[in-house]
């Protein structure tokens, strides 16, 4: 009997042992759920600087999300709850046009069939299409706001006051009861990605027709909450809305031109190109009154279209707005750089422009990719991604390559650089050590430091 | 008291059974973890010699990405269930336990947690030498990585492995053991972080001691048919797991209701496995 008694006793320390090892391995690895070793490298210059600022920012895959936030020159970081529990991928609408012939038009109107080749544009593009199809030829058309440039499957279509008086060839698909179907191609630009702006100022969405010099007529913005997140695509349903033009822009016979609105805090940021030069609008919604109108001086051609097509970079804080836009294509890469302007928003001038050309960082390429800009007391803080130098040939093949991005901080005092560093983490050994994906700096973030914190 | 004492007899019952089991047992968590330990000292060693003047040392996440681990820790579980339902089948025709029997009066249920206890405790160590596989072939893996890049072997190669040496400043990954736990799909089971794989790791903790019990006593009892209930509740675990680690990352609500239905079944199947045990056991003599 006693020997019973002795061996359940030795069972259940069993027992209790090895849950308690369970226990101890799930305790020891729920400590290095942050372990990241997050922290400011690769310093040169006055590290001072950074006092002044918070950087902050999300080390994630989808495994697993470290938040960071620095405090002045060390960085605190957390691992994120719901690793797991990705979010949705949030639905970002699109705003582009519909063109359609303005009535009294001459329309060219030609079928063709199906595998014919079909010159678009005075042949510089060559399209054959497997059905049969109508190309289109037209000179004046009328433009709408849409999410998809598309003859069916569109969500809604807002009728715009400006029209397009250059020359356009649209290729459909001819349907089985001959007439037009969906589009295959157009000599448009918007049916090649080039989208509207739409901003979201509280509740309310707001689009603005972006314009060229064959535009005529009256631009404007309009308010397209409601519609921009509509999926309904279902067929008979009204989907023509009309909307008031809530601040109507004199195209001037194409002499002005709208190239891109952007958020600037509760207001909102028109850039207007009037004569060649480049002017900023600062417009309050509801009100719409204009507050201001600055000049920026010294765009080029080639700058302001990167405004046009989105790739640059409005970063509005408080009383400073800071524009920038890669300065690149110049065959010695090395004089790639990112053009900032610094505005004054109370006063409503530029009051610094510089080329930032920041170094390249050990283990990357130069930090060009801008993610935010600060700046305040005269010193203008620039947070950019460089691309991880990866040593593996087939990197292009590799997805982990996609997202081997690393932050830099290059900060300027009267135009000069006084301070470059990196952000250092676990994240090269992704690469380095071949694990099976690389994890992805998001939602970085440049803010004035608030003291008391 | 009474109720103590026969607790007490049951835990004296569970031991007994126990400490025979471990005849096979021990020997399946030794191999277990030797197995693991080995191939992953095997495979860093593998990524430092197989190519020629080339050295791409592989992280431990690599080697535990690989499918042989899980084929091993789910063999290793196939193993102990088979030698449960051995050991139970040849308990219950009662070849050499009548006279323990009597030492131990205990009554069908104490009878049926004897069985169950003993079963549950297997895979419970089972589960612990798996993650003593993890932390050891990760020492291993460490101390691999440590001596690769120490010089002194002919033409500047690893004195160890007379391999060439990796290149400069290689390091293993910070913070690389719990990435291993966060990425690797078979860990989820070991260190979950969503409530569907704690679930998942409770109801394989389960489903091994429920089946074979119930399979062995069905067995005695010549009601073949039992294999169903018991294959329907393996293969919706095997499902729920299945499904589960494929979309661990992407983790969204509509996979997770995928695997709720199979969760169903298993836990229906399991009650009903359980209760079908109790009522055979307190109708048959064993008791």
């Amino acid at each position: 009997m006693k020997r019973n008694t002795k061996r359940a006793a030795a069972f259940l320390a069993l027992l209790i042992g090895t849950l308690a090892m369970l226990a101890a391995s799930g305790i020891f690895l729920f400590t290095r759920r942050n372990a990241e070793g997050i922290s400011f490298a690769q310093q040169q210059g006055d590290a001072s600087v950074l006092n002044g600022v918070c950087i902050s920012g999300i080390l994630e895959d989808s495994f697993h999300s470290v938040g960071f936030a620095s405090q002045g020159q060390s960085i605190t970081h957390r691992a994120l709850r719901q690793t797991m529990l990705e979010q949705e991928t949030v639905y970002t609408p699109s705003v582009t046009y519909y063109h359609e012939p303005l009535p009294g038009v001459e329309v060219e109107r030609r079928a063709c069939a199906a595998g014919e080749q079909v010159e678009l544009d005075g042949g510089n593009t060559v399209i054959s299409s497997t059905e049969p199809s109508i190309c289109e030829t037209a000179q004046g058309f009328a433009l709408y706001l849409t999410d998809f440039c598309a003859t069916q499957n569109y969500a809604y279509r807002v009728p715009t006051q400006v029209s397009y008086r250059g020359r356009l060839s649209t290729l459909f698909v001819e349907s089985s009861n001959g007439e037009k179907g969906e589009i295959l191609a157009s000599t448009a630009a918007w049916t090649n990605n080039e989208r509207c702006s739409l901003v979201q100022v509280g509740e309310r969405c707001y689009a603005i027709t972006v314009t060229d010099a064959f535009c005529r007529g009256t631009g404007g913005i309009y308010d397209v909450t409601g519609l921009v997140d509509k999926y309904s695509w279902s067929a008979g349903e009204s989907r023509l809305y009309e909307r008031e033009n809530l601040y109507p822009v004199e195209l001037r016979g194409g002499e002005v031109q709208i190239l891109s609105m952007q958020a600037c805090g509760e207001k909102l940021a028109l850039f207007i190109q009037v004569d060649g030069g480049l002017t900023l609008r600062i417009v309050t919604p509801g009100s719409w009154r204009t507050e201001q109108i600055i000049a920026l001086p010294g765009w080029t051609e080639g700058n302001i279209a990167d405004l046009r097509y989105g790739s640059a970079h409005f970063m509005c804080k408080g009383r400073y707005a800071v524009l920038s836009v890669l300065q690149d294509a110049a065959p010695p890469e090395e004089e790639a750089g990112l053009q900032c302007d610094v505005i004054d928003l109370e006063r409503g001038m530029v009051v610094e422009q510089l080329l930032s050309m920041p170094p390249s960082p050990e283990g990357g390429q130069r930090p060009l990719s801008l993610q935010d800009a600060l700046y305040m007391d005269g010193t203008l803080y620039l947070l950019s991604l460089a691309h991880r130098d990866y040593g593996n040939p087939l990197d292009e093949l590799d997805p982990r390559a996609q997202t081997a991005f690393f932050p830099c901080l290059s900060v300027y005092r009267d135009g000069e650089l006084v301070f470059f560093c990196t952000v250092r983490s676990g994240q090269q050994e992704d690469l380095r050590a071949m694990t099976p994906v690389c994890r992805e700096y998001t939602q970085l973030k440049l803010e004035e430091r608030r003291e008391a914190l | 008291m009474k109720r103590t004492e026969a607790a007490q007899k049951t835990l004296q019952l569970s031991a007994w059974h126990f400490k025979r089991m471990g005849k096979f047992l021990w020997p399946i968590y030794t191999l277990l973890l030797a197995a693991e330990v080995l191939f992953a000292g095997w495979s860093f060693y593998r990524s430092l010699t197989s190519l020629p003047n080339v050295t791409q040392p592989v992280s431990f996440q690599e080697i535990f990405g690989r499918p042989v681990l899980p084929i091993l820790f789910y063999a290793a579980y196939g193993l102990v269930f088979a030698g449960a339902l051995l050991y139970f089948l040849r308990f219950a025709a009662g070849a050499k336990s009548t006279y323990t029997l009597r030492t131990l009066p205990v009554g069908s249920r104490g009878m049926l947690w004897g069985m169950l206890l003993p079963a549950a405790a297997a895979v419970l160590l089972l589960y612990a030498t798996q993650l003593l596989a993890v932390y050891a072939g990760y020492g291993v893996y460490r101390l691999e990585s440590l001596l690769c890049t120490l010089p002194g072997g002919a033409d500047g190669a690893s004195r160890l492995f007379g391999a060439p040496l990796p290149a400069a400043g290689w390091v293993p990954p910070e913070n690389e053991l719990y990435l291993t736990f966060v990425r690797t799909a078979m860990l989820q089971l070991f260190y979950p972080r969503h409530p569907v794989f704690w679930l998942l790791a409770v109801a394989l903790l389960l489903l091994l001691p429920v089946g074979a019990v119930y399979l062995a006593i069905s067995f005695y009892g010549r009601s073949w048919g039992a294999v169903i209930p018991a294959a329907v509740a393996a293969a919706c675990e095997g499902f729920a797991i299945s499904n589960a680690q494929s979309s661990i990352g992407t983790w969204r609500l509509e996979d997770a209701l995928m695997v709720v239905p199979a969760m169903l079944l298993l836990a229906g199947g399991m009650v009903y496995m359980l209760l079908a045990a109790a009522g055979r056991l307190r109708r048959s003599e064993l008791g």
